[in-house]
């Protein structure tokens, strides 16, 4: 052993903060082994797999009958880094296949544009069917747009019903669905999982969710999924989930987002139905749904410049104008709406009910109606198909929310806002929809704007700062703490909790800026407070008098466009222990890690086909990642 | 054939259909068609007659009976035949009258009726294991597992490479590797993968790196996007073609689908080349 040191790669590990100096060349003490092979308890997860939990095709109503053509035969290939043909009939490829996909089709009339493409007999069995399929049958431009609207108005219609029930359609579109994720789910080199989208949206306010199922087609068509027809409310939602349970033996969970969108109904303070949170429903939303989608094409989810005035991050792809629906946004709406305020109010509903109905971890995901999961700045193929990569202006200017405001002008929220986002990230195992969907539950998860740079952080009361070196750091986080999404255990010794922190960039893409800590608490008036931490940064900052690292500067070269990694750092890590703990509040951890400033989308866009990009839209970003959090709970483990 | 078509339309789309080489080619579809014919036990019918088997009628007051949890009563018995006889009367004297003819929802219902014919033989057909051997030898590219191999390795610190050498040195002599190397959150064990998804990992080109390395020893450096590894082979998968056995529920999956899509294209060839097709001139029409 004595030749074999734990190496530093000192030379990247800059900055430190929580009064916690970096071990310099520490000798390693290895635990004494218990089997002659260190790979005997070699078990847990070590694998960054990335993913798409949110992705439409033709199948989804708002999809396939304005423009998108690919099937979840597309999606799949294409996740898999087959070439297809987009919608639009662009060649697209993604530059590295994704690990996995679950591809969520709208379960309001699943499948519709198909069957009116296939002139399908199940459209005769009701008369709003057959209006449907003489709409559509001239197969225009316009009659699909009127046939979208003939739909866009049945699922808004309050308690309308869905008007193809008893068709068999959704049966028997669900069951192709199943059959195609069936037949490209390749365990342990690529996942196809199974999935919908339940489309709640009471007065246009966004309130959908992703089931993902644990199981294969046996089990999943034993149903056929929930739709906003049946109930717009969350916790019809969840019942209808624990049936399925019941009746199949499998398992599901829900993933909510666009809480930007939902005008303060995502997180509010009241049920759906007005009732006041108590803790049986925060039980039930914490077992049903332990993720929330943080960031999506639709504008990022984290938090908001009102809601947290000193972080110098959090003005980054607002979508704060209102919702789908006619209602204008006012700030109060904010603290419902984004999930670092909700991860703070929760601590104060875990005080008062003894359960916590805001305990959620988090993933991105693209959201794109395109078939085509494209979370990189360099070939984003749009929201819609309609926005698909052009030179077409439409691409920027073409309305996604806010149409139905009064003022029709100023509160749009158009395509050229849209972020080129994001992955959903699991630690896992395995490459397979158990190992996957298992990470999922228990919310080892964390959220990219697109990056795949790897992030790990493990939380205990007894890491050392020289363990952040340790070549075993894994096997040794789990040993003495928890991963991201975890609950810190119990500790009667006052101490503050420290955690091992490690990020690695993509390993094609851009080097890292900082690490944040982001920190949230209770006082004990019961008042929800956070606070960002630069924990560990490159380039060898000073921190400045108002106690920030300043910004990096950038590299980027708009004209080709491209950047360069002379600036940041490949790999980034810290020891960190909390400088402000108070053993007797509610607290939850989670990090924020930022790459070096790199060109947006619309960079490229403009390089590409020379148009002219909006005034005020992000030519140059800072792509980031978000991990769950780790919550510490005082007296509880 | 033993019995005659109700109807001259009838006869003629019958006697086509079973002399049509679509039917050969349809080989089990046809002969579901050729049994119904056998088995077809209604009596001899004039145009002008309309006869109700009792067979028929039985399935009318099963189909009563499904709706209801009940058999139908001797008068609704009676209404639904009458309402039965009306109906056709009703569709002989509509088509008759050539009513069929350029209704769209009609149309539209006979294609697809004749669409679903095809699509739906291929969703009764049930291979044997020759055949799906057969299809998953002449598909091997779809079910190929490509070749993956199983290694472990260890991210060296930026050191010269005298430190790397002795490194090595004592990984062979048995030193564990989960506590040398500098820090990571690269796998350090990884079970058998694919190139794809170790470049994905590690960034392009490493796969390849560790392929040409020898089994069961430390070797190296091998270099990724991040620097440099010592890695050491445990085991090569070849990869190539995995027993039907394995894999069966998707090769036929895969082979269903194909048959689908080939009795599709079948159809619509084999109807087409029973016409002749007279289109008018794409220019001619667009000049207009």
């Amino acid at each position: 052993m004595a030749i074999i040191k734990t190496f530093n790669r000192a030379v990247l590990l800059i900055g430190a903060s929580g009064g916690a100096a970096f071990a310099q060349s520490a000798e390693t003490p290895t635990p004494p082994r218990s089997e002659y092979s260190p790979y005997v308890e070699y078990d847990y997860p070590d694998q960054a797999l990335f993913g798409d939990t949110h992705l439409h095709t033709a199948y989804s109503a708002d999809a396939g009958l304005v423009g998108a053509t690919t099937s979840p035969d597309d999606a799949f290939r294409f996740a898999k880094g087959e070439e297809v043909m987009s919608s639009s009939g662009v060649r697209a490829r993604l530059g590295r296949p994704l690990d996995w996909l679950v591809v969520t089709d709208h379960a309001e009339n699943l499948g519709l544009p198909i069957a009116l493409a296939e002139d399908s007999p199940l459209l005769q069995e009701t008369e709003w069917g057959r209006d449907m399929a003489q709409t559509f049958a001239p197969k225009t431009f316009d009659a699909r747009v009127q046939t979208y609207m003939s739909w866009f108005g049945a699922v808004n219609t309050p308690d309308g019903g869905d008007p193809m029930a008893g068709s068999g359609m959704n049966e028997t579109m669900w069951q192709r669905i199943t059959e195609l994720a069936e037949r490209h789910n390749q365990p342990d080199s690529f996942t196809a999982m199974i999935g919908f989208e339940w489309t709640s949206g009471p007065d246009g306010n966004n309130l959908h969710r992703n089931v993902i199922f644990r199981d294969g087609k046996e089990l999943a068509d034993q149903i056929v999924p929930i739709s906003a027809y049946d109930s717009d409310d969350p916790e019809k939602l969840w019942q209808w989930m624990a049936d399925y349970e019941d009746r199949t033996g499998g398992q599901l969970l829900a993933i909510s987002h666009n809480g930007n969108l939902s005008n303060g109904l995502m997180f509010d303070d009241v049920t759906l139905s007005g009732q006041p949170l108590d803790r049986d429903y925060a039980q039930r939303r914490m077992r049903w749904e332990p993720l929330y989608e943080i960031t999506q094409i639709k504008g990022d989810s984290e938090t908001h410049p009102l809601l947290s005035p000193d972080d110098e991050f959090a003005n980054y792809y607002r979508w704060d104008k209102g919702s789908f629906g006619v209602e204008p946004k006012t700030p109060d709406m904010l603290p419902r709406e984004y999930a670092r305020s909700a991860l703070k109010r929760g601590l104060v509903y875990d005080e008062k009910l003894g359960a916590n109905p805001f305990k959620f971890g988090v993933v991105g995901s693209t959201d794109a109606h395109t078939g085509l999961s494209t979370a990189d700045e360099d070939s984003f193929f749009g929201k819609v198909s309609l926005l698909e990569p052009t030179g077409n202006p439409v691409r920027y200017t073409e309305a996604i929310t806010g149409r139905f405001t009064p003022d029709n002008s100023t509160d749009d929220m158009v395509h050229g806002d849209a972020l080129a986002s994001g992955l959903a990230v699991v630690w896992a195992r395995e490459n397979t929809r158990e190992a996957i969907w298992d990470a999922m539950k228990r919310k080892e998860t964390y959220g990219t704007t697109g990056t795949r740079m790897r992030v790990r952080i493990f939380g205990g009361w007894d890491f050392a700062s020289k363990d952040i070196d340790r070549a075993d750091f894994a096997r040794y986080g789990y040993q003495h703490g928890v991963p991201m999404g975890g609950d810190l255990p119990a500790d009667t010794s006052g101490a503050a909790p420290s955690f091992l922190i490690r990020a690695e960039r993509d390993p094609d893409g851009a080097n890292l800026d900082r690490i944040q800590m982001v920190k949230g608490w209770t006082t004990p008036d019961g008042e929800p407070q956070e606070r960002v931490y630069d924990v560990v940064w490159s380039d060898d900052r000073q921190v400045g008098a108002d106690g920030k690292v300043p910004p990096l500067g950038d590299t980027v070269d708009l004209a080709v466009p491209t950047y360069s990694n002379s600036i940041g750092a490949p790999y980034l890590a810290s020891y960190w222990h909390d400088p402000d703990f108070d053993p007797a509040q509610r607290a939850f951890y989670y990090l924020r890690v930022l790459e070096i400033p790199t060109p947006s989308w619309l960079a490229y866009d403009r390089a590409f086909f020379g148009t002219e990009i909006p005034e005020g839209k992000p030519l140059i970003q800072q792509e980031r990642a978000y991990t769950s959090p780790i919550w510490y709970t005082p007296g509880q483990g | 054939m033993t019995a005659d078509p109700k109807t001259p339309q009838q006869r003629m789309s019958r006697q086509r259909f079973l002399t049509s080489p679509l039917v050969h080619f349809f080989a089990i579809g046809g002969l579901i068609f050729a049994v119904y014919a056998l088995m077809d036990d209604r009596p001899d019918i004039r145009a002008d007659a309309i006869t109700l088997t009792a067979g028929d009628a039985r399935q009318m007051a099963e189909q009563f009976e499904s709706g209801w949890n009940r058999p139908p009563t001797a008068d609704e018995m009676t209404q639904l035949m009458q309402a039965w006889v009306e109906e056709e009367a009703l569709v002989r004297e509509a088509v008759a009258l050539g009513m069929d003819q350029g209704d769209a929802v009609i149309r539209q219902r006979l294609n697809i009726k004749m669409r679903f014919l095809a699509e739906s033989q291929a969703g009764a057909l049930i291979p044997d294991e020759e055949t799906l051997q057969t299809y998953l030898d002449q598909n091997s590219d779809k079910f190929a597992i490509p070749p993956r191999i199983a290694f472990r390795q260890v991210f060296l610190p930026d050191e010269p490479d005298t430190g790397i050498v002795a490194i090595k040195a004592s990984l062979n002599a048995g030193d564990d590797p989960m506590a040398v190397g500098a820090a990571s959150l690269l796998p350090h064990d990884l079970p058998l993968t694919g190139a794809l998804n170790i470049d994905g990992m590690f960034g392009s080109g490493f796969a390849q790196a560790v392929q040409a390395m020898p089994d069961g020893q430390w070797a190296g450096p091998v270099d990724s996007s991040y620097g440099r590894h010592l890695v050491m082979i445990t085991q090569r998968s070849d990869g190539g073609l995995p027993p039907l056995d394995q894999i069966r529920p998707r090769v036929e999956a895969e082979w269903r689908a194909t048959q689908a899509a080939q009795m599709r294209e079948a159809l619509g060839r084999e109807l087409l080349g029973r016409y002749q097709v007279d289109l008018p001139d794409v220019n001619e029409v667009l000049s207009e």
